[in-house]
């Protein structure tokens, strides 16, 4: 069983965005140090819009 | 998708050296796309790219690149090979972003003023582009002896080139179109 990704809304153009992607990357706040997965780091999800094609992320 | 909105493929110079030889080859590659239908696309210098050398990565995003990366749907990348390697102001320029680039297609074009065609920067560059999120494509252009293919003015003197960028932009062109559909329409839960 997975979590399942909360989605975005397009600044632009008010579409929901499509979550696409769960990029591994490393901490860079002290918060993000403290709650990182020793081995994965954090997780950057991506969304990008179905209409206009904006592009968001963010860190969980 | 909206399927109307053409395809926005941007190719990066990836050196500020003078007298740069990849010039030429980024110039014939940005006319070879912008003479396909349905794709626009736009020469990115990085020379132009202001980037302070006092740090690196996101904290120095610039709003301009980080704003055409964002709208790319692919990227050709027209890298020299420098001492075996690729040049450190196109590493430094490229860390800048991340979600811009995640799951987009990316080719590589190596420059070498020897025999090689820029093999060993090609091959130094694939786990950078596979650590920034790119997808690579499985062609290549090598351009080798750059300063005999193209002459003084930037002319091409080797129209076998062509012939090898056509198929380049062709698989990179399918990468693209492919990978915005995905993008857009299928989620990683599905």
């Amino acid at each position: 069983m997975t979590n399942q990704i909360a989605p975005m809304t397009c600044e632009t153009c008010g579409e929901r965005m499509n979550a696409h992607a769960e990029k591994p990357v490393v901490p860079v706040s002290g918060d993000e140090v403290d709650r990182a997965d020793p081995v994965i780091g954090v997780i950057e999800e991506v969304h990008q819009c179905p209409h206009c094609g904006a592009v968001r992320s963010r860190r969980v | 998708m909206d399927d109307q909105r053409p395809l926005f493929i941007p190719v990066i110079l990836g050196t500020a050296r003078k007298g740069r030889a990849s010039a030429a080859v980024a110039k014939l590659v940005v006319s070879q796309i912008a003479a396909r239908a349905g794709v626009t696309t736009e020469l990115i210098d990085i020379a132009t790219v202001p980037m302070p050398v006092d740090d690196a990565g996101e904290g120095i995003k610039d709003s301009r690149f980080s704003g055409l990366m964002a709208a790319a749907d692919g990227l050709v990348i027209v890298a020299p090979e420098y001492n075996h390697g690729y040049p450190g102001l196109l590493k430094h320029v490229l860390d800048s972003c991340l979600k811009e680039y995640i799951h987009k297609a990316v080719g590589i074009v190596g420059v070498s003023a020897g025999g090689f065609g820029g093999t060993r920067v090609i091959e130094n560059l694939l786990p950078v582009m596979r650590e920034l999120g790119l997808v690579t494509i499985f062609w290549d252009v090598n351009v080798s002896n750059a300063r005999k293919v193209f002459d003084e003015s930037g002319g091409l003197r080797d129209p076998a080139l062509l012939q090898r960028i056509d198929k380049f932009l062709r698989e990179l062109l399918w990468m693209s179109r492919t990978l915005r559909y995905g993008r857009e329409k299928v989620a990683v839960d599905q």
